[in-house]
């Protein structure tokens, strides 16, 4: 009988040790893939970086595109440009800080002049740019027109604009002075290369507005050749640079910076964790919430087959006692029966009695294993109690017990019989066993027009106040001092008030005067 | 203002008038008699005034862009006098006008896209959701006012930027010069900047110069309650505008040559000298004052010296014709009518430049730490204005001789950063006759 509790409990752990490992596993697995989505949550970030970059990139070179066409359109005029149109230029066009014109065919520049006429700005204009015109520097970076752009990306070398203008229609020279990098784009005329001293700033503030704000996590910054910082487009400052990109001509020595501030980006990784944790410890707590939860059901099974076992055993104890008198009983029979017929009748009463008491057992026992199904039909109530009391007259009397009826209960009751007589029976069972000090049992019976009352009465030991419920549960038998000597199964009382429920009625215990334990059962007329 | 013009007109030469149109020319000679047979150094006065609008309904359709800074330190009252002021025209402003609103702290945001006045609360409550933090990418606000200006840009409407600022711009290009360059380009374009700042945080050398060279005004506010008065002025201004695109032309004739000009920029080729404002206000002067080199001449006799010739447009952007005025000086032997034909009121002019000419140098020495040079320069200064105010009996320069005289004791630690921005401010309102 010990081997069954102790295979489930060996189950039950066994269980609860394959639960922690797979939470032991999947933590393992969690933070194995959680560096891996760290890394790659870090990969994704930069690839967002670049996307932003080359989106930055791309709206500067469209600006570059439309700069170009409206230089393009602003240095070029159809007719052939005077000083005072090349001065108009400079005076009017946003861009052009210093318009001049270099002739095709000589290479010279033929304005501005360093002559009388010649303003202050012309003047700084032309000491500024002398090695650009002079031949004296190689230039280079001559851009096709913006439409063959993306065909022609050739850089050409040359000595002079002229010899750049050779090869190209419009181009691009850079220079570093005064404020930092300049610009001068020319284009090829009729006969003339009409060009500019780009307004510097005027270019990078058109850049610039060209760029619209995003709401990224991340910064995007423009920075000159000088490495300043000329724009910057979102996020937050105190960053660290998460990728770079270099522009291409005429914006070449200028960088691109997307930066994401280290709290952010630490935000962004923690941000991911956080929810990764998250899940990970929620699989946890539900593995181990049903790893709880059979643990629990498995305890509640195991302590629940145990009371099964003992309740097993002593029903089969209670067995071999009916058995052994019967076996007794008739054994004596055996002996006596030619002897003299009376004593022989009055041992074959005990036989019959026996196995009624085995049988009612059996009743019982089926009774808790199963639910039966009610027999409803037309009872005389007082002939059942008689009946009951019949059967168990001998025991009782047998014991030294003094039987008081009172049968005042009408002819019939719409109820299951069998039922009926089985409550019975379990309630005289229980004073033949435990109220055997007071000698006494008595039933009355009663009825009104809704109701009929059976009261069976003993002057036993009574049941204490606190007890008065507890007795209708199943197995339970009170302290030692009532129950001692007595056997019993622990069930009577407990199916009996269920069958009493169940026939629509009740079945309660209330103190009986002058001591001892009176148990009432009441029943409708009619099951409802 | 009117006094001023009235002065004026009785003093120039009868020629110098235009009658009729939107502007009027002016050419005066600070000393439009001369001693003969000498070389002289004398001053000329080109003056453009703008007529009375007849009608206020009949002022053109504004392109107003509000570059608000936000940085850290715009926070408490600052930020909240310049949403007031922002506010203010937002209702002053009609709805054939185009508007939009900007903010700049490390990076500019645009507040309301250039678009038509219409649902004056949406806006309004857009710049009511402007808060502060970070700091002063001055240049991008610029830029994008500029770009949100650029959008609607029409010679029909006044195309301006109203820029905000309390802080030295620290990101993004900052030196004045290069700003200023930045102003000429919107210039070019036809947008002029505005510049306002608040407090005594802001750097008046950039915002003026930005003003300056854009043709807006520059304007200081030392406490934020001043916003909305000053925002008041500019709007008055805006809407005042009686002609664009201003280009004025001076031929000088032979025997008289253009040095260099006192008060604006000015692009001088030979004996052609070529100035441009982006607008004239109606009953507004604005004027150059140019150093002029005169050939000697035999007495009694008179010489063509000066050809103006003003091209612009009108309020509603087409062309107007040019406007045009002469000027000429005469030689004399008697030196009594010399000094009986001066023209005080350019003297006052010439003086006024000079004035802030040397006061800018005495900034220059503060700047490098020599407080006592600069200190002498503006007393120094202070007495040849206050002389010249007694010579000319001009109210106007005894009290700028007064004003020299009181920031040249405020030059110490404490005061000079607010002493210098209002220098600043001088400076640019007498170079370039701003009304307020």
């Amino acid at each position: 009988m010990r081997a069954a509790p102790t295979t489930q409990h060996a189950a039950s752990r066994a269980f609860v040790l394959f639960a922690i490992a797979a939470v032991v596993l999947l933590a393992f697995m969690s933070q194995r893939a959680f560096s891996r989505s760290q890394l790659e949550r870090e990969r994704q970030f930069r690839a967002l970086a670049q996307t932003r970059l080359a989106q930055v990139a791309q709206d500067l070179q469209t600006e570059l595109g439309h700069i170009e066409r409206d230089l393009a359109r602003a240095v070029e005029d159809g007719a052939p440009l005077t000083v005072a149109d090349a001065r108009k230029k400079t005076r009017e066009q946003a861009l052009i800080r210093q318009a001049f014109i270099v002739d095709r065919t000589s290479g010279a520049l033929t304005f501005p002049r360093d002559d009388a006429d010649a303003s202050s700005q012309e003047r700084e204009f032309l000491r500024q740019t002398r090695s650009v015109f002079d031949g004296s520097s190689v230039l280079f970076e001559a851009t096709a027109p913006e439409t063959e752009r993306t065909s022609n990306k050739s850089r050409q070398r040359g000595d002079t604009v002229s010899g750049l203008a050779a090869h190209n229609e419009q181009g691009w020279i850079r220079r570093f002075w005064d404020d930092g990098q300049q610009w001068l784009f020319w284009k090829n005329g009729e006969r003339a290369i009409v060009g500019a001293h780009i307004e510097r700033i005027a270019f990078l503030a058109r850049l610039a507005a060209s760029v619209n704000e995003s709401q990224d996590l991340g910064r995007v910054i423009l920075r000159d050749a000088k490495a300043a910082v000329v724009q910057q487009w979102g996020g937050l400052g105190d960053a660290a640079v998460i990728d770079e990109l270099a522009l291409s001509p005429p914006l070449d020595g200028f960088r691109l910076a997307y930066v994401a501030s280290r709290e952010q980006t630490a935000q962004l990784v923690r941000a991911g964790a956080t929810a990764e944790a998250f899940s990970l410890a929620a699989v946890c707590v539900v593995l181990a919430l049903g790893a709880a939860l059979v643990w629990r059901e498995q305890r509640r099974a195991f302590v629940e087959a145990q009371t099964r076992v003992g309740f097993v055993t002593q029903v089969s104890h209670e067995l071999k006692t009916p058995l052994t008198n019967i076996r007794l009983y008739a054994e004596l029979l055996e002996r006596e029966i030619d002897v003299d017929a009376a004593p022989a009748q009055k041992h074959l009463a005990v036989i019959t009695s026996e196995s009624q008491r085995l049988s009612r057992l059996i009743e019982n026992v089926l009774s808790m294993s199963r639910e039966r199904t009610l027999r409803v039909e037309e009872v005389a109530v007082d002939a059942v109690v008689e009946q009951t009391l019949a059967q168990h007259r001998p025991a009782l009397e047998q014991r030294g017990f003094a039987i008081a009826t009172d049968l005042q209960a009408p002819a019939t009751l719409r109820t299951d019989a069998d039922a009926l007589a089985q409550i019975l029976a379990n309630l005289l069972s229980n004073v033949e066993k435990y109220a055997a000090s007071g000698n006494f049992v008595s039933v009355a019976t009663r009825s009104d027009d809704r109701t009929v009352t059976i009261r069976v009465r003993d002057k036993g030991p009574g049941v204490p106040d606190k007890d008065r419920e507890r007795i209708f549960e199943p197995y339970v038998r009170l302290d030692d001092a009532i129950t001692e000597g007595a056997s019993g199964t622990g069930i009577g009382l407990g199916i009996a008030r269920d069958l009493a429920r169940r026939l629509g009625g009740d079945l309660v215990c209330v103190a009986a005067e002058n001591g001892g334990a009176e148990l009432v059962l009441t029943l409708p007329r009619r099951i409802p | 203002m009117i006094i001023k013009s009235l002065l004026l007109l009785s003093t120039l030469l009868p020629s110098a008038a235009d009658a009729h149109g939107v502007l009027k020319l002016r050419a005066g000679f600070s000393n439009p008699v001369l001693l003969a047979n000498t070389a002289h150094t004398t001053y000329l006065k080109i003056a453009i005034e703008g007529e009375p609008i007849e009608q206020a309904s009949a002022r053109g359709p504004i392109n107003l862009a509000v570059v608000i800074d936000r940085s850290g330190s715009m926070g408490g009252d600052k930020i909240e006098r310049a949403k007031e002021a922002a506010m203010m025209v937002v209702d002053r402003l009609g709805p054939n006008d185009i508007l939009s609103v900007l903010a700049y702290d490390d990076s500019v945001t645009v507040l309301v896209p250039a678009t038509k006045v219409g649902d004056r609360e949406e806006i309004k409550a857009a710049i009511a959701r402007l808060y502060v933090g970070g700091s002063t990418a001055l240049f991008a606000g610029v830029s994008k006012g500029i770009s949100e200006v650029r959008k609607f840009l029409d010679a029909r409407r006044t195309n301006r930027v109203i820029l905000l600022s309390d802080g030295q711009a620290n990101v993004g290009p900052s030196s004045p010069n290069e700003l200023g360059r930045l102003g000429m380009s919107a210039a070019k374009e036809g947008i002029s900047i505005t510049t306002i700042g608040i407090g005594l945080g802001y750097n008046e050398d950039l915002m003026s110069q930005l003003a300056l060279k854009s043709d807006g005004n520059h304007a200081f506010a030392a406490n934020a309650a001043d916003l909305n008065r000053l925002f008041d002025s500019e709007l008055g201004d805006v809407m005042s505008v009686c002609a664009k695109g201003v280009v004025v032309q001076i031929d000088f004739g032979p025997g008289v040559k253009p040095m260099r000009a006192l008060n604006r920029e000015v692009e001088i080729h030979g004996r052609t000298a070529t100035f441009t404002l982006n607008q004239v206000y109606a009953k507004q002067e604005k004027y150059v004052l140019f150093e002029v080199a005169v050939d000697p001449g035999k007495a009694g006799s008179e010489r063509d010296a000066v050809l103006a010739t003003a091209r612009f447009k009108n309020r509603d952007g087409s062309d107007a014709s040019p406007v045009k005025v002469q000027g000429r000086v005469a030689f004399t032997a008697a030196a009594a009518e010399i000094d009986a034909k001066e023209d005080r009121e350019v003297q006052v002019a010439v003086t006024e430049s000079i004035a802030v000419e040397n006061n800018r140098v005495a900034i220059e020495l503060r700047d490098q730490g020599k407080l006592k040079e600069a200190q002498e320069r503006m007393e120094q200064n202070s007495s040849y204005v206050d002389q010249q105010a007694t010579r000319l009996g001009s109210k106007k320069l005894k009290s700028l001789g007064q004003a020299t005289k009181s920031n040249a004791a405020n030059l110490d630690e404490q005061k000079w950063n607010a002493t210098r921005k209002q220098m600043r401010k001088d400076e640019h309102e007498i170079n370039t006759q701003q009304s307020y």
